[in-house]
């Protein structure tokens, strides 16, 4: 026993195939809904920063 | 007035409360959270997580999951080198596993994470910074009845000597302290010599539990004393004699007669051989089994005897690592979609100067369950009888794919049972020399363990 995962829980963050495998194994999968932040022209972000 | 007022202060606070309460239910019932901190807060007993999003993301979600003491399984490539090192450090000191970046497989107390075949449990423990070479070693010792008590990849770089083994190092901590584990193998390819270094003291200082080493693609075998074999194939024979002597040699006598088959069923000749992988460890270790037989190795893996080339090209000898960054930027790994290697390998097998073709077909968990009807589509090899492609299947009975190996045996292919014997199973197809073959077997397979 190594205790990583004695409650049979674990956390995924990005593709849901791996949370559907551990299902399968039985595993109770918490997910996070997780998509990239968008991307912001370094200019922009130069000019929002000067704002803010 | 002021009681209508009142009254719709108090309304709109039920309301927000009843929402709120509608808001996590389903939440809960889905089990998907906004945050990290979200997810935590409502499951404070999680102790691992596994990461999957693009590289280039993973080093704020992985920081946040360390501060909040928690083991990673970061299966994303393309995580810079330094924010690997600084997220391992960090780990650390908190006494925490961070399996990964590139984590390819873990099987911890029984449960597979990323790419992993339902193996029997058992006293074997593995620390490995490769997947496909965790695979085939679990998979090897399933096959003669042997079972892993815990597997855990730590991530393809984790024995460079900038990484230093950090994780290696803790994995073995975790694996001395585990009482299901009596036995422990370490497996990498091409490590580096200081990073080594580092785990053969750590092993000779603090591990009371045998070790065994396989690092492919290491120019010196010496490991101070400590027990290093050179193929995957010799390690479970090893691990193997760590239980019963006759275990192994009944396996080496499976592996002996298949030789024969393949020498009677085919002729050795002239030609090239293409050796097209979804693992990367197992493109490594084929490159050093057709070095060891004097054969001239191109590949678009490093290595000190194949010669760097793009992968596109077709000349000479190739060993071709499909699961290498160059390919998987932009696309899943190959052990999900085979697609593109299974192109080049119906190409391959269709070029008069290709003697043989070797692929891995790689089962478990994260392989589409129609992997083997896949295969044999687009490689067109069904109906017909191919004897030039050579097939490692990487799988036990119980995984789901398993069902289909009758169709890919039926079709003809050969399928050796490790990928170091299908390498030296390809000798004898190029050359013919069955003094070659027979050194090899004695060479990476027979003594190496002794």
């Amino acid at each position: 026993m190594i205790r990583m995962i004695e409650n049979r829980k674990v956390l995924n963050i990005g593709l849901s195939l791996f949370a559907e495998e551990l299902r399968h194994q039985g595993i109770d999968v918490v997910e996070v809904d997780w998509s990239p932040p968008p991307e912001i022209e370094e200019d922009l972000k130069d000019i929002l920063n000067k704002l803010l | 007035m002021v009681i209508a007022l009142r009254a719709l202060e108090e309304a709109s606070k039920f309301i927000g409360l009843a929402r709120e309460m509608i808001e996590g239910l389903s939440q809960q019932r889905a089990g998907r959270y906004r945050s990290i901190e979200d997810a935590l807060a409502s499951n404070p007993d999680i102790k691992l997580a596994v990461i999957s999003v693009p590289g280039r993301y993973v080093e704020g979600l992985a920081r946040e999951l360390i501060e909040r003491n928690v083991n990673l399984f970061i299966f994303s490539d393309h995580v810079p080198l330094e924010v690997e090192i600084e997220l391992k450090r960090k780990a650390l000191e908190r006494g925490l596993l961070v399996m990964g970046p590139d984590a390819g497989t873990s099987i911890l107390e029984g449960v597979g994470f990323g790419f992993a075949n339902r193996v029997r449990r058992g006293q074997i423990g593995l620390v490995g910074s490769t997947g496909s070479g965790l695979q085939e070693v679990t998979t090897v010792l399933d096959g003669m009845g042997l079972g892993v008590s815990n597997a855990i990849g730590v991530g393809g770089r984790d024995l460079k000597d900038q990484v230093g083994g950090m994780m290696t190092v803790q994995a073995l901590r975790t694996l001395q302290n585990d009482p299901e584990t009596e036995v422990i193998a370490v497996i990498s390819k091409s490590p580096g010599p200081s990073a080594v270094s580092k785990v053969v003291e750590f092993v000779k200082k603090e591990v009371r539990k045998p070790v065994i080493f396989c690092l492919l693609g290491l120019d010196s075998r010496d490991l101070g004393g400590l027990k290093n074999v050179p193929t995957l194939t010799s390690l479970a024979l090893e691990l193997a004699r760590a239980f019963d002597e006759s275990v192994a040699q009944r396996q080496l006598d499976r592996f002996s007669n298949f030789v024969d088959s393949v020498k009677e069923r085919v002729r050795g000749g002239d030609g090239f051989v293409r050796a097209l992988y979804c693992g990367g460890t197992l493109a490594t270790e084929t490159i050093e089994l057709l070095c060891g037989a004097g054969l001239k190795v191109r590949s678009n893996i490093e290595h000190r005897c194949a010669e760097l080339l793009r992968a596109a090209e077709a000349a000479g000898h190739l060993v071709i690592d499909y699961g290498a960054e160059e390919f998987t930027e932009g696309r899943p790994h190959p052990i999900i979609d085979p697609s593109l290697r299974n192109s080049r390998a119906s190409e391959e097998l269709r070029r008069p100067e290709v003697k043989l073709v070797i692929i891995d077909v790689v089962a478990g968990t994260g392989a589409p369950a129609d992997l083997i009807e896949r295969t044999i589509k687009v490689l067109g090899i069904d109906g017909l009888h191919v004897e030039k492609l050579v097939v490692r299947y990487v799988g036990t009975p119980s995984d789901p794919q398993s069902s289909d190996l009758p169709r890919l045996e039926k079709s003809g292919a050969i399928i050796a049972p490790t990928n170091a014997i299908a390498a030296i199973t390809s000798v004898h197809m190029l050359t013919g020399q069955t003094g070659l073959v027979e050194e090899l077997l004695m060479k990476y397979i027979i003594r190496s363990g002794r």
